[in-house]
């Protein structure tokens, strides 16, 4: 798990700490197994493997959050044009409005249709 | 944590011997008691029950003297916590990141249903525009009387060039709709009025006028079934912009879409630049095959020979792919500067190739 996550430079620029964390539990778990310590070298393996799941979870909370903001960056723009798009809609209504009237009055004066 | 730390003052006051209690451990408590695990209690409840047994299990070592078992079941605990912590994160993340795609898809499909309003809509208003100014260019002017002969020179050459407009937006007319009955009379009664202007005077201006607005109604109506049909095609748009990154510098006017050609010839023969913009103007032909291609051949001088340039065109635009193609003189009838103008011969020469319109 640690191999895998120090390969990936996103996961090992964001989770340095807990992944020192994780190979300094897991290098003194060897260290207690050394010593014929198997209790404590087995405790020292398991909050390893807990630095290490935090590792990982911190990696893909930090990728999630890398997607939302680009995703609300881009619903932002989209705003923007939404907003842009629906002031030329009213102004487009407005022109519509406009050359309405004035061709009721063209045809009421000359009572023409074209 | 005054209770936590009670059992610790009683021990030292009645002088029992009890170990340090370790650094980690205190380190624990602090994260316990910080905001992001009090978030994590919520939003992370099974992450933060398992740390919250880990931290329970450390507390008994420590209070059964098993130091270093209390000091690494709190490491694990502390890893526990902030694993806890990053879940909740995470969920909240992913949480947001559903709505922000919601947000997305909705924004998307409201850019593009107002897109496809303002198509419709500018199609429409456009149709209403043209309409009102058939109607507006129908209205009967105020008689001209007759003049004096620099004033009826001056008329006789406005209504000349209105003539030709009036023409060329008839002709447009017949390449929208071929069949339209109302053309070919209105198309005689413009060499009508040219016949009688080089005759009759005062010059009937105002004939030219009524004439030009009924070739424009004329157009108007031949395109009105394809613009009625679909109102949002902007196939004028897409071809205005195919022309413009084509460096053709076109516009649009009445008729359609316009590109301006000059200097089309070298030593009597079609130049090779000007072979190779037709050959490009032919392709684009080809790929809008609902324009019909109108080539108007714009003279220097009144006068001037017919020296067959537009059906030379014709054909380079023919070879390329173009098809629906009719070619128009215009002779000298609308120059773009007056002809005493220096340098007015070349700006008046021109060979103008439009795309009509065949919608709005």
């Amino acid at each position: 798990m640690l191999g895998a996550l120090k390969k990936s430079p996103e996961a090992a620029r964001v989770a340095a700490a807990s992944i020192a964390k994780a190979e300094d539990t897991l290098k003194r778990a060897d260290q207690m197994r050394g010593s014929g310590d198997q209790k404590h070298g087995a405790m020292l393996e398991e909050a390893a493997l807990e630095w290490a799941t935090a590792s990982e979870l911190l990696s893909k909370a930090a990728r999630a959050e890398k997607r939302l903001n680009e995703l609300q960056t881009k619903t932002t723009e989209l705003e923007t044009r939404v907003f842009r798009a629906q002031a030329l809609v009213e102004q487009t209504v407005a022109r519509r409005a406009r050359a309405e009237e004035a061709l009721r009055q063209l045809n009421e004066k000359g009572g023409a249709k074209p | 944590m005054t209770l936590r730390l009670a059992p610790l003052l009683l021990a030292a006051l009645f002088g029992c011997a009890s170990a340090a209690r370790p650094q980690v451990m205190v380190e624990v408590d602090r994260t316990r008691e910080g905001q992001a695990s009090v978030d994590a209690r919520k939003t992370a409840p099974q992450a933060y029950a398992r740390a919250e047994l880990l931290r329970k299990r450390a507390e008994q070592a420590y209070a059964d003297g098993d130091l270093t078992s209390a000091q690494i079941m709190s490491e694990q605990a502390l890893a526990a916590y902030l694993r806890a912590t990053i879940e909740a994160r995470l969920t909240r993340a992913e949480a947001r990141l559903a709505e922000a795609q919601l947000l997305e898809k909705q924004q998307s499909e409201r850019l593009a249903q107002l897109d496809a309003e303002q198509q419709r809509l500018s199609a429409e208003t456009a149709d209403l525009e043209l309409r009102a100014k058939v109607l507006r260019d129908a209205e009967p002017l105020a008689k001209n009387e007759p003049a004096s002969p620099e004033r009826e020179k001056a008329r006789r050459e406005a209504a000349r060039a209105i003539l030709t407009q009036a023409s060329l937006l008839c002709v447009a007319a017949r390449l929208v709709e071929p069949k339209r009955s109302a053309l070919p009379p209105l198309l005689s009664k413009a060499d009508e009025l040219r016949a009688k202007l080089d005759t009759a005077a005062p010059a009937a201006i105002d004939d030219a006028n009524a004439l030009r607005s009924d070739c424009l109604r004329e157009l108007t109506l031949a395109r009105r079934p394809r613009a009625q049909a679909n109102p949002s095609r902007g196939e004028s748009d897409a071809l205005l912009s195919e022309l413009s990154r084509a460096d053709f510098l076109p516009f649009r006017d009445d008729r359609g879409v316009v590109v301006t050609l000059r200097a089309l010839r070298e030593g009597g023969k079609l130049a090779a630049k000007a072979a190779e913009k037709l050959a490009e103007l032919g392709r684009i032909a080809k790929a809008h095959p609902d324009f019909p291609v109108l080539v108007v051949a714009h003279d220097a001088r009144a006068g001037a020979k017919e020296d067959g340039l537009g059906a030379q065109v014709v054909e380079s635009l023919k070879a390329a792919g173009a098809s629906r193609i009719e070619t128009q003189r215009a002779g000298s009838t609308t120059p773009v500067v007056p002809p005493d103008r220096t340098g007015a011969a070349a700006r008046n020469e021109r060979l103008e190739i439009i795309f009509v319109s065949p919608g709005t």
